[in-house]
């Protein structure tokens, strides 16, 4: 599959957080062949195995995170409207007049509702409160209640596009743009002879807590693991000590206070070694990724983080580059190869 | 009606650049009328012969152009800075894509991460002199090649028919019209009529302004769009009209004091012939109307407007029902106002 088709097919599957069985057959259909084993997890992970066909060779895991930022139907409002809670960090500043999906039995569109400027009284808070929003759906209250009930997720309503050069735009970026560097690795190393196993983890739950990485990697059990996921590029309104993550400079490696030095350094060393771009970020602490959690799976699993710079992160309008997309499937299947 | 207000609503058109819509509603119209023009500033003007010849004729006015986007600045970084053509509120900007120039080529308005804001920047829109566009390029050489300063950027098109009988796209302000006065060029009309399109609503009723003193008509009935604050926890007295109501009969707004004369007409028309009809319930918005009342010897002025939840947003949302109430009160009115 072309990537950008590829991109577009992963990052138009909608799985919010907690609801991500339901790509589980999706991704089956589209990308099962690609694995020896698959297994997935009651906790939303689905897992693609590819052995390498030596006895007890060591075990490298990939993980991107498959789920999404979205919202959850709270109450039903008269007129047809729907009240809405956030899963996972939603910017509400850019939510007024957003379409979005609302995945109820049928799947129905909708409209986020603001209060019209000019009806806005002085008193009103000039901050756009997710508690003072509304979803427009033009159905009936009982349509409603029958239809969307309670807990029914929300998910942008948009399609991934090309800008100019290989820049790209869409929802859900964060993180099904790491689960296609991770396609990408595995086809890469399609006819490659590995002294390792490699591992595809889709996990759920990122934006909530890790749940899904926590658990699939206690039952995948891998040697090491390297988390894949998206970084905020620098943007001319970002503070200058983010300046050295920029689109098109190749996949971010973090130097982390939470991650493995020695297993990062080894990978900088293969990226140098096969030229592949790379750049690299120090965050001292939290990661913000499955990262945090895949180092201390169990006894303990020597963990690297490599991102994808991404801009508008948490929007309808996440924006990132191909060529950053393939340099981290390089690498990922670079390091594979080098074990 | 629909299937032309979505070709309309579809079609690129902001102020000073409605020349696919003018087209597209020549086209549609040219079979049905006995004389068409442009005039020099871009305003379409159509007369039609009724059955019966009036001395008096009523003029139907609507307007081509849709609120859009200036782009200002290309900055070193291939980055474009914009400034709105109309009113678009910035909450309804960051984040969104948008086609630029005549390449319509796509954009999209960077919007700072959430994990990236500060505490007290969190949920506050920023102000679109702060706001920029990203097409992809990464200096402005290359920018350059695609993106001018000077071109004119819209919200893409999205039409698309919503939840139980509703509409929702950009533009509706006022493709819509634009499809009740093709259609009711479209359909025999009683007595003489005669119909503008116009343009540069948006930038201040500019069109109308020349349009009324080409025409100078006696009486004008502007078919427009007009703000629905009908939300939950919005108060009765702010809603200002409601979706789902009927036709919205203005007796003020910001720019105009309607005719009295004509405003009692229009209710009492509505009411013998039971069309759905509501009175808007704040002074606020403007249209053509006030351009209309005010140029050459001025004309006796009538709005009646569609209710439009999430007006000049990439996403607004109308229900077909009251479009086809205004229709049917604009045509009552064509076919019964012989004198005010």
């Amino acid at each position: 599959m072309e990537l950008f088709e590829r991109i577009k097919a992963v990052t138009e599957i909608c799985a919010v957080s907690g609801r991500e069985h339901v790509a589980f057959s999706q991704l089956k259909q589209m990308f099962g062949d690609m694995f020896d084993e698959i297994f997935t997890t009651p906790t939303g992970s689905f897992v693609g195995i590819r052995r390498c066909g030596k006895k007890n060779a060591p075990k490298l895991l990939f993980d991107a995170h498959l789920d999404e930022i979205g919202c959850m139907v709270k109450k039903i409002c008269d007129g047809g409207f729907l009240k809405v809670t956030n899963i996972g960090g939603v910017d509400t500043k850019v939510l007024s007049a957003t379409e979005v999906w609302i995945h109820g039995k049928e799947k129905i569109a909708g409209v986020f509702a603001s209060i019209p400027p000019h009806l806005r009284q002085n008193g009103d808070s000039k901050k756009i409160l997710l508690t003072d929003m509304y979803i427009d759906t033009g159905r009936s209250k009982e349509y409603l209640e029958e239809n969307t009930p309670i807990g029914t997720v929300v998910t942008f309503k948009t399609t991934t596009e090309k800008l100019l050069n290989d820049r790209i735009v869409g929802k859900s970026m964060d993180d099904k743009l790491s689960m296609c560097t991770i396609l990408e690795a595995f086809d890469i190393l399609k006819n490659e002879e590995l002294n390792i196993d490699i591992i595809a983890q889709f996990s759920g739950g990122e934006e909530i807590g890790y749940v899904g990485a926590r658990t699939a990697a206690y039952i995948a059990q891998p040697d090491f693991a390297v988390a894949i996921d998206v970084t905020n590029s620098y943007v001319p309104e970002a503070p200058i000590r983010k300046k050295g993550n920029q689109l098109g400079n190749g996949g971010v490696i973090s130097y982390s206070g939470t991650t493995s030095r020695p297993f990062t350094k080894r990978f900088v060393e293969v990226l140098n070694k096969e030229q592949i771009p790379y750049q690299v970020v120090g965050e001292p602490g939290r990661t913000g990724t499955n990262a945090h959690v895949l180092q201390i799976s169990r006894s303990g699993v020597p963990t690297a983080l490599i991102s994808v710079p991404l801009k508008n992160m948490h929007t309808q309008a996440e924006t990132a580059t191909l060529s950053d997309v393939e340099n981290v499937a390089k690498a990922l299947a670079a390091l594979a190869k080098s074990m | 009606m629909i299937k032309l207000t979505e070709k309309l609503c579809n079609l690129f058109g902001p102020s000073s650049m409605e020349d696919a819509v003018r087209e597209a509603i020549i086209e549609e119209i040219s079979p049905y009328c006995e004389k068409l023009y442009t005039d020099k500033v871009g305003n379409l003007f159509a007369f039609k012969k009724g059955i019966e010849h009036n001395d008096s004729t009523t003029l139907f006015a609507a307007h081509m152009d849709e609120v859009g986007f200036m782009i200002q600045y290309i900055s070193d970084d291939g980055y474009l800075y914009f400034d709105t053509i109309g009113g678009i509120d910035n909450s309804v900007i960051g984040a969104r894509r948008m086609q630029i120039g005549e390449n319509k080529i796509l954009g999209v308005v960077a919007s700072k991460a959430v994990h990236m804001q500060k505490p007290e920047e969190r949920g506050m829109c920023i102000p679109i002199s702060e706001m920029y566009i990203d097409i992809g390029c990464t200096e402005k050489a290359e920018a350059e090649k695609h993106v001018s300063v000077g071109d004119c950027a819209t919200f893409l098109p999205n039409f698309e028919e919503f939840g139980d009988g509703y509409i929702k796209s950009k533009a509706i302000d006022d493709r819509f019209g634009c499809a009740v006065l093709c259609q009711m060029i479209k359909e025999e009309r009683k007595y003489d009529t005669i119909f503008v399109f116009t343009v540069c609503e948006e930038t201040g009723c500019r069109g109308a302004l020349t349009a009324a003193y080409s025409l100078n008509a006696k009486r004008t009935v502007v078919i427009e769009s007009t703000t629905a604050g009908d939300l939950p926890e919005v108060s009765e007295a702010r809603r200002a009209c409601k979706v789902g109501k009927g036709a919205v009969l203005s007796a003020m707004d910001n720019g105009t004091v309607y005719d009295r004369d004509f405003f009692e007409e229009a209710v009492r028309i509505a009411k013998e012939n039971n069309t759905n009809y509501q009175i808007k319930t704040t002074v606020s918005g403007g249209n053509d109307s006030q351009a209309f009342q005010t140029s050459a010897s001025g004309s006796k002025v009538l709005a009646i407007s569609a209710p439009v939840r999430y007006i000049h947003s990439a996403s607004s949302v109308a229900k077909i029902s009251d479009m086809e109430d205004v229709l049917s009160l604009a045509r009552l009115i064509a076919d019964n106002v012989k004198e005010i």
